[in-house]
Order: structure tokens, then sequence, then C-alpha cells
């Protein structure tokens, strides 16, 4: 027997896919877009690169088209918890040994090797890219590996808010009420601040706090946050699987 | 063909693969560039692309000789199977660590490098950065393991014995790093013996490692904690120093002595021998072949 993870890579190959070829195929537009704007006489590959570079368009498109896709596979993402959404299958995947671990288990490890699919191509991509730019003009292009790598935490961090509404309200109504979760603790964040006058020093303590971070007087905290980040990130993943286990028979029972 | 000239067959495709796949790039490379720059130095990010796809070619060619000899490439270490495991996977990452704590504590005992002067944040955040280093970057080491102790390891132990393949990998490791190794990955070049004897302390360090690598893909059927033991070993262990002494990545003139000192507390590994030589060391209770 192969077991849920195998049929989990199965069922969302295309996923998986999505993850391993859409960097190379973002840098490869933004090549042939810069293809096009300056195809002409006189051309070289010489002033192409280092337009580029000059004009700083590929590092201000690449980047954020990245973002966008990385942050768009959030709903390829969802789409590993719907396809399994028939009560019938998951009473029976239930009434295995282990079966609800097992069945949550391989949807928490497709969605990783999604995101670390797509952490990795992008990374090898980038590089290659800086390569071809550092071959044709001995220039040093400006890297994305430190975004890269926060990109792939942050999204591991928003799945595992994100899994546990999914499992217990299904991916139909699941996004509303983690939307709706969100809006209640915005609201009941405003009602305390406005009602209860030593939230509001608090408040303005951590503002003053963030400021002095952002204009790099506090460089030990903010490389202590930078670093406890990524541990936060894979424990509260850890911990979302936990508690979609916990929460998945419940959803089960909405299933149609 | 018997089942012992057939697996001899496999080692020899497996070995001409995985030396062709990393050394044809590594040789053009440290043709054209300085291996300082390329490798180590601040333009080794434009060569990221390279030093993935070689450190990925025992896995490469680990698949490819699946596929021409027929082999199959479905394969049992690439389940987790945390389940049971996770006491080895914890030290995985943290003897490597302890062994980077150990060598950091010798350096400056031994005044080899300069104090650190860290305050308890900056400390919390090596401490911190050196955990998930070696877990991240484990996807980089996963091309090595899947290749040695994945499939090279077991081999060699199915055609002649376990302790011929780890005496036996460790050297086909450490001599797939000569090309780096002529050009001062980790000793310099300013030795007596260069580069022979790096080449061979190298091949040392290797059969030394693949000691505890071998014994983790063992004890727990998955390939995963030796990843993430190698990640600790290359990525962690370094960062870990940082708290006692302040490691100078750019100077590669450190005196072989010294660098044979600062590899000593890796003997510890050898701790590992009289539990490797069980027969049942095995989560399976065989040789993953």
């Amino acid at each position: 027997m192969l077991g849920t993870v195998y049929k989990e890579l199965v069922q969302n190959r295309f996923f998986l896919l999505c993850g391993l070829f859409l960097p190379p195929l973002v840098y490869a537009a933004a090549v042939l877009m810069g293809l096009i704007m300056k195809a002409g006489a006189g051309f070289t590959w010489t002033d192409f690169f280092s337009g580029f570079l000059a004009d700083g368009v590929l590092f201000r498109i690449v980047p954020v088209v990245l973002l966008a896709a990385y942050f768009g596979m959030r709903l390829l993402a969802a789409g590993v918890f719907s396809q399994d959404e028939s009560r019938r299958k998951s009473v029976m995947m239930a009434a295995v040994p282990d079966g609800t671990a097992r069945q949550i288990y391989g949807k928490y490890v497709v969605v990783f090797m999604a995101c670390a699919l797509f952490f990795v191509s992008a990374l090898f991509t980038d590089s290659f890219f800086c390569w071809i730019v550092f071959c044709t003009t001995g220039e040093m292009t400006p890297q994305l590996q430190p975004l890269l790598i926060l990109m792939f935490f942050v999204q591991m961090f928003l799945r595992s808010f994100d899994f546990p509404f999914i499992v217990r309200f299904g991916t139909k109504y699941g996004k509303y009420v983690l939307m709706l979760f969100f809006i209640l603790a915005a609201v009941a964040c405003i009602v305390t601040l406005l009602y209860v006058p030593v939230f509001d020093k608090i408040i303005g303590a951590i503002w003053d706090w963030c400021s002095r971070l952002m204009n790099g007087e506090l460089e030990e905290e903010a490389l202590f946050i930078l670093s406890a980040f990524p541990l936060t990130a894979i424990a509260a993943y850890l911990i979302s699987y936990r508690i979609s286990c916990k929460l998945w028979l419940k959803g089960v029972a909405h299933y149609e | 063909m018997n089942n012992r000239s057939a697996v001899i067959k496999r080692i020899v495709i497996y070995l001409l693969l995985s030396f062709s796949v990393a050394w044809i790039p590594w040789i053009i490379t440290n043709s054209r560039y300085d291996f300082f720059d390329w490798f180590a130095g601040e333009k080794q990010y434009p060569f990221l692309w390279i030093r993935l796809l070689t450190g990925g070619a025992p896995t490469i060619a680990a698949f490819l000789t699946r596929l021409i000899t027929k082999e199959g490439i479905a394969d049992d270490l690439l389940r987790l199977k945390l389940k049971g495991n996770l006491k080895y996977y914890v030290l995985a990452v943290l003897l490597p660590l302890a062994v980077g704590l150990l060598r950091a504590v010798l350096a400056r005992s031994l005044h080899i490098d300069e104090d650190a002067a860290l305050s308890g944040m900056m400390t919390a955040s090596v401490i911190m950065q050196a955990l998930w280093n070696s877990l991240v970057l484990a996807f980089n080491t996963f091309g090595e393991e899947y290749g040695w102790r994945g499939y090279l390891y077991p081999k060699l132990a199915s055609a002649w014995s376990r302790p011929s393949a780890i005496i036996a990998g460790g050297i086909i490791w450490g001599l797939w790093h000569a090309p780096l190794t002529v050009k001062g990955h980790n000793f310099g070049t300013d030795y007596p013996g260069f580069p022979y004897v790096g080449i061979l302390l190298m091949c040392g360090i290797c059969v030394i490692l693949g000691i505890f690598f071998h014994w983790l893909t063992l004890k727990t059927g998955s390939i995963y904690p030796a990843s993430i033991a190698h990640s600790a070993t290359n990525n962690g262990a370094s960062l870990i120093m940082l708290i006692f002494v302040q490691v100078n990545a750019g100077n590669h003139d450190i005196p072989l002595r010294t660098t044979l000192i600062l590899f000593a507390p890796m003997l510890l590994y050898l701790l590992f021998i009289p539990l490797l030589m069980k027969k049942k060391e095995c989560s399976s209770g065989k040789e993953p072949a």
C-alpha cells in the first residue's frame, strides 16, 4: 500500500507542478517582455542585460509577480482539501486505523512540498538568471534569496491559520469564517482600545517600538525577530496540523 | 548474472554518473573563476544554481541508475517515518550543533579565533538561526544523502559488508569533493602535501561523518534525518560557532594543524561504530538496499 501521501501526490500533481514551474515561467515572461520592448537594430545581449539592471524593470516586476504567484497558490492549497470533501469517503477513511491523522497528514505534506518546490525552483531560477547577467555584463544583480526565504515562512505561517478553518467548516465556508474571525478580533481590539486606557498606553509603546525598529535603531531586536519567525512558522504549522486532526470529524458532518 | 555482480554493475554506473554530473561543472567553473569567489566569496550567489545542481548529483545519479538498471524508483527511504523516530530527528539536529559548539570552545580556548562578544539577544538569534538553517537547508544536503546513504552505502553493504560500506563509501564521498579540495575547500591551499593531504583528510572526515549519517538512516529507515544532520554539520554548526568565536570566513590560510584540531570534536561520531555494527540496527531489520 502506497499510503495517503502518495494519493495526495497523484491527486495534486498539477499543484506541485505549479510550484515547480511558476518561477521559471515568471522569469521567462519578464525576459520575453524585455526582449519585445528592446528588440530592434543594434541589439546586443550585454546592452539588454545592462539595460535591465539600469532600468531596474526586471527587479521591480519579478518580485511582485513572484509574490502574487506564491500567494495565488493559496487557492490551489484550498483545492487540496476541497477534492476530498465527501462524507462517505471521509467516514470510510476515519474508520481506518490512524485514518484521520493520515488523511490530514497527507494534505499538510503536499502543501508543504508545493511551497518548498516553489522556493527551491525560485532560488534556482533567480541564481541562474543572476549568473547569465554576471556572465554577460560582469555585474552582480540584487538577489531575491532573503525575500524568497521570508516568503516561504510567511506562506507556511498563513496556511497554518487557514487550514483548521477549512477543515472545520469546509472550503466553501471556511474562508468566510476565517474572515469573520479576523474581523471580530479586530473589532474586539478596537473596542478594548477605546474603553480600556491601559491598552492605549500598551499600543502606544508598541507603535513607538515598531517605529524605532523600522528606523533601524533596534538592529539586534530586528535580527531576533527575523531569526525567531521561521521557527514560529514551523511550530505554527505543526500545531495547525494537530488542531486540524482534532477538528476534521466535526467538519465531515457538514459534507454532502 | 548473479546478484552480487548485478549490484557491482549498479555501483559502477552510479559512481560514473554521480562523479560526472558533479565534476564536469566544477572543473569548468574552477577553470573560469576563482574558487573563493564562486564557491565561498561575495560572488557566490550567481553560482548557487551550480552548487544546487552538483550537490544533487548523487540523487540524480541514484534515480538515473535505478532507471537504467530497471531497478524501479519506488523507495521506502523517501518516507518521513516520524512516528517513533522523533528522537533521532532531534539528535540529527542537536549532535552536529553540539560538535560545532565544541569546535568553537576549542578555537576560543586555544586562541585560534578572536573571542565573540555577543549580547544575550544576539546569542538567542544565532541559536535560532542555526536551528532553522539546519532544517530548511536540508533540501540541499538531501541531494547528497539520498545518493550516498540512500543508494551507495546499502549497495556496498550488500555486495561486501557494512564496515566496508562505511569505509569505502566514506572514501568515495571524500574523493567526490576532490575538485573543490584541490582549490582550497575546507583546508585552504597553504599546507604541506597540498593538495593530496587535503584529499586524504577529506576522505577521513567523510568516513567519520558517514558513520553517524548511515546509522541515522538505518535506525529510522528514512533519508531525512541524515539530510538534516548533514545540513546541521554544513550550515548550523558554523553558525553556532559564532556564539564563542568570530569566525573569519574570508581567512583561508589557517594552518593545517589548527584546522585538524578544530575537526577533532568530530571524532565523537566514532562512538556510533558499535551501534552501527549491531546486526539489527535498522528499522526494518535489514539493509534498505
